[in-house]
């Protein structure tokens, strides 16, 4: 589904350029549920943002079904239409109801009608267990509960792939489970998926392949079990020992 | 009596031109009674029936353009105007710069001082004292030239030097001595005229240099002068002083209904509403223009040309006063244009406006988090529909305030028109303070206006603003 070869990222900054993406290559395949761990700083965000090309690779090639992500401004359109994605910090939009929220690309990209929108909508909300929060505006909503209306509204565009950054990093603890509830919900649905995340157990048992990110570079990629059981890697041990 | 400071066009065939549009174009600044003054909501007075009598006699019609005094020459020097008739004298000065016709009328300079000074008596009394005159005329430039000792207060018309000697201000006015009869007749038992004048004077119609226009006028005026029509003209104004009872009621009877002067507090009331909405709409566009340019992370070139040029309106805009960029729209940019008067205004103002609103717009837009933006593309949305679905409604509850602020400051800027000679609602409560010499009920009439504007205004946008929080209620 998604050929990434050779990716570099470089950020200038008055103190000077960093690397932060040092040649990155894998294939996502469709059906695929990716865990991207690391510590921090190790390029994770990066690389899911430059996947829906919210961030401009400096150089290298990602390719989506077939097609070339290159710089003009209907291709990506087009593509991000297909890639869906879920912020660290939900990012809803606040001065719209989460009704609104939801249909706004759809119905603005005429992909849907409203009526369609709102019938598509109330069928998400339903699943995450929101229905009765349609007509609200997101600042009445728990943090847990905006994360899922964030799943939903993405959710909303029929995508065949979905990006989630670090996705419950930002939840107070008692949250996080509602909303790795949506997330297992969709993997089990044949969702593609690749998850940036802190959240182990959830990468153990859900994921089908995990890669682990240091430096800018993926060091390793591994089943889950592998990975977490019996990795040869010595930076995976580390790391892993660290945060088990 | 008007000094005057510009370069003159070339000469042109200025008679021919006017046989050929049909009317001829005076410049006058109705602020100096009985020569020239507001008279309910039409322009009146000895100059204006001579140019009346001059037009008839030509076999043209007559366009009229009232403008504050300073703008006169730069009327006639612009081509805006055929010839002025204000009460101007020859001088060499002048000279330079445009052409004058042979005198049609001799006029004083006189002092005018309060009833119970004494110590005013004749023109040396006036050494050391404080003198009000009318900026720009002859007798400023008399006084300040004459009398380096004494404090002379430079003030915009004869009127308000009028209220500056009554309210003890000024020891004494230096005026033109028609208007000075008029001015004592109102306040007749508060003030007198000193027996001794200080120089004589002659009032020339006045062109701009080259024009065969004045070897016209020379022979018309002088035709109007050996005729009677002149003396019978004058005759007619210094009669008229019409007597009002004393009191509160009298005074706004006075200043708002007699003669209709209401009509000017309407006319100027629907000029400012006119410029300040047709100027808002169109700050809000070059604003908008300006903040996406400055917001633009683009790269190329033409994108850091345009951001360059951005800057530089930004910096002229505000750094700037209004009144010049009013001046330099009107006489230099617009100079030969169709448009009306108020529409150059309202561009004017608009390229004000633009530059304080595309900075407030831009702080508005920056003020968003970059995730919305960030979301909405994530959705498919393009940048055009991410900005104006998403970002934009979060800016404008952002500045909404600020907007409103901008607005009503727009509101109040707008008296600046009056410089072009535009009957804005300041400039109405000026005139007719001229007329009335009583600066309060115009004044305090104008500012009531005002306040309604602005706080229904204010009240609009409160309910807008509070719609725009709704999603703010937890």
């Amino acid at each position: 589904m998604i050929c990434v070869k050779d990716l570099h990222k470089k950020f200038k900054t008055d103190s000077g350029v960093i690397n932060v993406l040092n040649g990155i290559t894998t294939n996502i395949k469709k059906g695929e549920k990716i865990a991207i761990i690391g510590p921090s700083g190790s390029g994770k965000s990066t690389f899911l943002r430059c996947l829906n090309r919210l961030e401009e690779p400096t150089s290298g090639e990602i390719i989506f079904d077939g097609k070339a992500l290159n710089d003009s401004a209907r291709s990506v359109n087009e593509i991000r239409r297909h890639i869906g994605m879920v912020f660290q910090h939900f990012n809803l939009f606040p001065h719209l109801t989460v009704r609104q929220n939801i249909t706004l690309a759809p119905v603005t990209l005429k992909i849907k009608s409203q009526e369609e929108a709102d019938d598509e909508a109330e069928t998400l909300l339903e699943r995450v267990g929101l229905l009765g929060k349609a007509d609200v505006y997101p600042i009445k909503l728990s943090g847990g509960q905006k994360q899922r209306v964030a799943i939903v509204r993405a959710l909303a565009m029929n995508p065949e792939l979905m990006l989630f950054d670090e996705p419950t990093s930002a939840l107070d603890p008692e949250m996080i489970g509602e909303v790795l509830a949506v997330m297992r919900d969709l993997a089990q649905g044949g969702m593609t998926m690749v998850v940036v995340t802190h959240e182990m157990s959830f990468a153990r048992e859900v994921a089908t392949r995990v890669l682990f990110m240091e430096g800018g570079k993926i060091v390793a990629d591994e089943p889950p079990e592998d990975l977490f059981n019996c990795s040869q890697n010595s930076r995976v041990q580390e790391f892993l020992s660290k945060i088990l | 009596m008007w000094s005057l400071f510009y370069t003159p066009l070339s000469a042109k065939d200025v008679l021919s031109e006017i046989q050929e549009r049909g009317f001829i174009r005076l410049a006058t600044n109705a602020e100096f009674e009985p020569f020239e003054y507001i008279d309910g909501s039409e322009i009146a007075g000895i100059d204006i029936d001579i140019a009346r009598e001059i037009a008839k006699r030509m076999g043209v019609g007559l366009e009229i353009t009232d403008v504050k005094f300073d703008s006169l020459p730069a009327e006639l020097v612009g081509g805006n105007c055929d010839f002025v008739l204000a009460g101007m004298n020859y001088s060499e000065e002048k000279d330079r710069n445009v052409d004058f016709s042979q005198p049609y009328f001799d006029a004083k300079q006189v002092v005018i001082v309060r009833k119970d000074n004494n110590s005013i008596n004749s023109e040396n009394d006036l050494h050391g004292k404080r003198i009000g005159v009318h900026l720009g005329t002859t007798g400023d430039l008399y006084c300040t030239e004459k009398f380096k000792d004494s404090e002379v207060l430079r003030l915009p018309n004869g009127t308000i030097a009028m209220l500056e000697l009554l309210s003890g201000r000024a020891d004494a006015v230096v005026i033109d001595n028609l208007p000075a009869k008029n001015l004592v007749a109102k306040n007749a038992g508060a003030v007198r005229i000193l027996d001794e004048s200080l120089f004589e004077e002659h009032y020339r119609a006045v062109v701009a240099e080259g024009s065969d226009l004045v070897y016209y006028l020379d022979s018309i005026l002088s035709e109007l002068k050996s005729d009677g029509t002149i003396d019978r003209i004058t005759d007619k104004y210094a009669s008229e002083s019409p007597e009002f009872g004393s009191g509160f009621l009298n005074l706004i009877y006075r200043s708002l209904i007699y003669k209709d002067r209401y009509k000017s507090i309407f006319e100027g009331l629907y000029n400012t509403l006119r410029i300040t909405c047709g100027a808002m709409v169109l700050g809000a566009i070059i604003g908008s223009i300006i903040a996406f340019i400055k917001l633009s992370k683009s790269k190329r070139l033409y994108m850091k040309v345009l951001d360059v040029l951005a800057s530089i309106y930004l910096t002229v805009i505000r750094g700037t006063p209004l009144v010049v960029q009013l001046f330099v729209i009107y006489y230099l940019i617009f100079v030969s244009t169709s448009l009306s008067k108020v529409a150059v205004a309202t561009i004017a103002f608009g390229i004000n406006s633009g530059a304080y609103l595309g900075v407030v717009l831009q702080s508005g837009i920056l003020s968003v988090d970059s995730g919305q933006y960030e979301a909405a593309r994530s959705l498919g949305l393009s940048s055009k529909d991410a900005m104006i679905k998403v970002v934009f409604p979060q800016a404008l509850k952002n500045i909404i305030a600020t907007l409103c602020n901008e607005f009503i400051n727009l509101i109040k800027e707008t008296s600046v028109a009056g410089f072009i000679g535009i009957m804005d609602l300041s400039r109405a409560g000026d005139i007719i303070r001229t007329q009335t010499l009583d600066p309060f009920v115009p004044l305090l009439t104008v500012a009531l206006i005002y306040l309604i504007i602005v706080a229904i205004v204010s009240c609009i946008v409160d309910i807008f603003e509070r719609r725009l929080r709704r999603s703010d209620m937890r």
